[in-house]
């Protein structure tokens, strides 16, 4: 591994939330936790604030924020995308909280489920912790019923926490005279900011390297203020992503130490570099055919379609062997044998065509031409057992088989007249 | 109506809504489809399912989840009734919900590896980096075969800058499916990130080349402005870009250059290509 070649026992740079490798690095993004963690364990507070631009590390706080908390004593909600409706939120909050569906719709119900469970969770010797990520996404009317839900504790101590974590955009809702009544709810106050100047980056860097087991430095004193450039003047993820590239190039080239110029070369390289392409969400209509379904259970082209829901009757075997074949300028008129029927099916010519730009016209095309083999053949669909749907499907399936693997071929060329 | 009489007729009215879908109609007329489905019988589930969906597209997402949970009464041991559901709740943005319904699907056939992938994107969506990893892990030990769990795992190191964790996670992808263009891109993306310009290179050709034997024309920006293409042309651009820095000039400056102007010609709204092309002049200058 590239980290061995430095000497060091693990990788110093990985942008993966690990609790070992914040401290001493990042004094903002420290305090910030140790500063919620303490306002939750201790501190009795109703409210506490994360601000940060983006990029800087409040998910990453929430998350060992959550790690470091002891799961046993705690009922915990992490709300990432709150730009929804109060109800809808409170909903999201209980079923967080007790692991079921919380369907009630209405304000007074959610808040009652939401009274009853925080009781119960004390009875139980557990407290609750809300975490609302993106709190700047919380509108300035549910910014107020949360202030109204802080009411909900007893006389003692407070029953739950709420961590707000957000832009600055939020810095500046909550600290609007209009919300003074929220503001002085908030126990802590924490805003994480960028690492500060090319002396403290260079102290970051050589901490974290410390940290992963380095007895000498690696890189040269010129290198800190490229990083210092390249990161956008301190954001610790771009130092860590360069830094590791960096050791990683350094290895590969067997260097020695790593100075400014490969710094300068790496931040180049990614600087236009936009995130991995991802993957699509692919929800699974009951189209009656097995195309649509997710790659690990997809049916091959051709393959039998899959039963649609309900325990539909089975429908004989379709080989799909074509028997007999035509070509002629307008299409292809292919003979293919279903149980006792004999199918002709004709392909128009532009289908081929047509079908190569995509999978999804490939499947669309192959289902039209199903269903006018299907209305041209009625008895196809015609026994008492018989599911149309599953014999379309399987009809479709072939065809798309044959639209996909078979481009047209060329018509036999014109015999001479003479 | 006898029972088997209306149970025809409202798989007539599915099968009509599923050709009305397939030939691309508005989505009106097959949700019309499916509710005489459902009007006809109030126990298809199929059809439920599918007006689910086309709610889904219509961003009704309330309606949606209605007919998901119609589907989970009717078919509460099918996974797959839990997964829609799940889907539901992530569109309205919540995901405990969702979770819980994922789970549901987990705990009615445990061996549903849709189910565990869709934890994963659970937990990568609440920043939760170890559990995503472990989820996905799940799901490809559940099916070694499974790509989109590889590929999904290879996409979420690859946000948190494990490059050689994603390059193994993409190379995985690519050896059960050679014609995986995303992989492809992804794993272009790091090589170039690490300076191996050429392993780039190859794989951005590469993807041109499956891609026009997939049937789309000649493999040229000018060919199709498809935006997964103009990132690999763009992508393209760049690597020339960095090698005609290296070196002298050079034919690939001159290509790179023609390459951007093609995809902005196009696409004129694409600010990488407009941004390079900024650079390319400023660097001649």
């Amino acid at each position: 591994m590239y980290y061995e070649y430095w000497g060091l026992q693990k990788p110093p740079f990985d942008n993966v939330p690990d609790p070992a490798m914040y401290v001493d690095c990042h004094a903002s993004l420290e305090n910030a936790i140790a500063e919620t963690l303490f306002a939750v364990e201790e501190g009795n507070e109703c409210i506490a604030v994360i601000l940060g631009d983006a990029g800087l590390g409040k998910t990453l706080s929430l998350r060992i924020l959550i790690d470091s908390l002891d799961q046993e004593k705690y009922r915990i909600a992490l709300v990432t995308n709150p730009g929804i409706s109060f109800v809808q939120l409170m909903r999201e909050i209980i079923g967080q909280l007790t692991g079921e569906i919380c369907e009630e719709g209405k304000k007074a119900g959610v808040l009652e489920i939401f009274n009853r469970l925080i009781f119960e969770a004390e009875r139980q010797g557990k407290k609750v912790l809300i975490l609302i990520d993106e709190a700047n996404a919380v509108t300035p009317a549910n910014l107020e019923s949360l202030r109204l839900l802080t009411n909900m504790q007893n006389d003692r101590r407070n029953l739950f926490t709420v961590v707000l974590s957000g832009q600055l955009d939020l810095a500046r809702r909550l600290e609007h005279p209009k919300r003074a009544n929220l503001f002085q709810r908030i126990g802590t106050y924490n805003r994480i900011g960028k690492i500060p100047s090319p002396e403290t980056v260079r102290t970051y860097i050589e901490t974290r390297l410390k940290l992963a087991g380095a007895g000498h430095p690696i890189f040269t004193e010129d290198a800190y203020p490229v990083f210092w450039e390249y990161s956008e003047q301190g954001i610790p993820r771009l130092i860590n992503k360069i830094a590791k590239l960096c050791l990683k190039a350094g290895e590969t080239n067997r260097m020695e130490r790593i100075e400014g110029e490969l710094v300068r070369q790496v931040g180049e390289r990614f600087r236009s570099i936009f995130g991995p392409a991802a993957p699509k969400r692919r929800p699974r209509p009951r189209v009656p055919a097995g195309s649509e379904k997710v790659e690990t259970a997809s049916a091959a082209p051709g393959e039998a379609s899959v039963p649609v829901p309900g325990g539909h009757t089975q429908f004989p075997p379709f080989s799909g062997e074509t028997l007999h074949a035509e070509t002629a300028e307008d299409g292809v008129t292919e003979e293919i044998e279903f149980g006792e029927i004999r199918l002709r099916i004709k392909i128009p010519a532009d289908s081929f065509a047509e079908a190569r730009s995509s999978d999804g016209k490939c499947l669309k095309l192959a289902g039209t031409i199903a269903v006018r083999v299907m209305k041209e053949n009625p008895d196809l669909a015609n026994g008492a057992s018989t599911d149309p749907i599953a014999i379309w499907s399987s009809i479709r399936n072939i065809l798309a088989g044959r639209l996909r693997r078979n481009p047209m071929p060329p018509p036999e060329p014109a015999v001479s007249a003479l | 109506m006898a029972d088997s009489e209306r149970a025809r007729e409202a798989k007539e009215w599915f099968l009509r809504g599923c050709r009305f879908e397939s030939d691309g109609a508005e989505p009106g007329l097959p949700a019309e489809a499916y509710r005489r489905s459902i009007g006809v019988d109030s126990d298809f589930a199929g059809a439920y399912v599918n007006l689910g969906f086309i709610h889904i597209r219509l961003k009704e997402y309330g309606e949606a989840l209605k007919c998901f949970a119609r589907v989970a009464e009717l078919e509460p041991h099918n996974p797959e009734s839990f997964n829609n559901l799940g889907y539901a709740y992530e569109c309205m943005e919540r995901l405990g919900s969702a979770r819980t319904s994922y789970e549901q699907a987990l705990r009615v056939d445990p061996g549903n590896i849709e189910a565990v992938i869709n934890l994963a994107h659970i937990a990568e969506l609440q920043g939760n980096y170890h559990g995503a990893v472990g989820n996905y892990r799940r799901a490809i030990e559940m099916d070694p075969g499974c790509t989109s769990a590889r590929f999904c795992l290879g996409v979420l190191y690859d946000r948190y800058d494990m490059f050689d964790e994603a390059e193994e996670s993409y190379a995985g992808v690519l050896e059960r499916d050679p014609g995986h263009l995303k992989a492809m891109l992804n794993l272009a993306n790091i090589r170039m990130q690490l300076g191996d310009d050429d392993g780039a290179e190859d794989l951005l050709r590469r993807i041109l080349e499956t891609h026009a034997a997939k049937g789309s024309g000649k493999p040229s920006a000018e060919a199709d402005p498809d935006p997964l293409l103009e990132d690999v042309q763009v992508n393209l651009a760049r690597v020339q870009l960095l090698r005609s820095r290296a070196g002298p000039g050079g034919p690939g400056r001159e290509d790179a250059l023609r390459r951007l102007r093609s995809i902005l010609n196009l696409n004129p709204r694409n600010v990488r290509a407009g941004n390079m092309l900024r650079e390319f002049e400023n660097y001649a200058g």
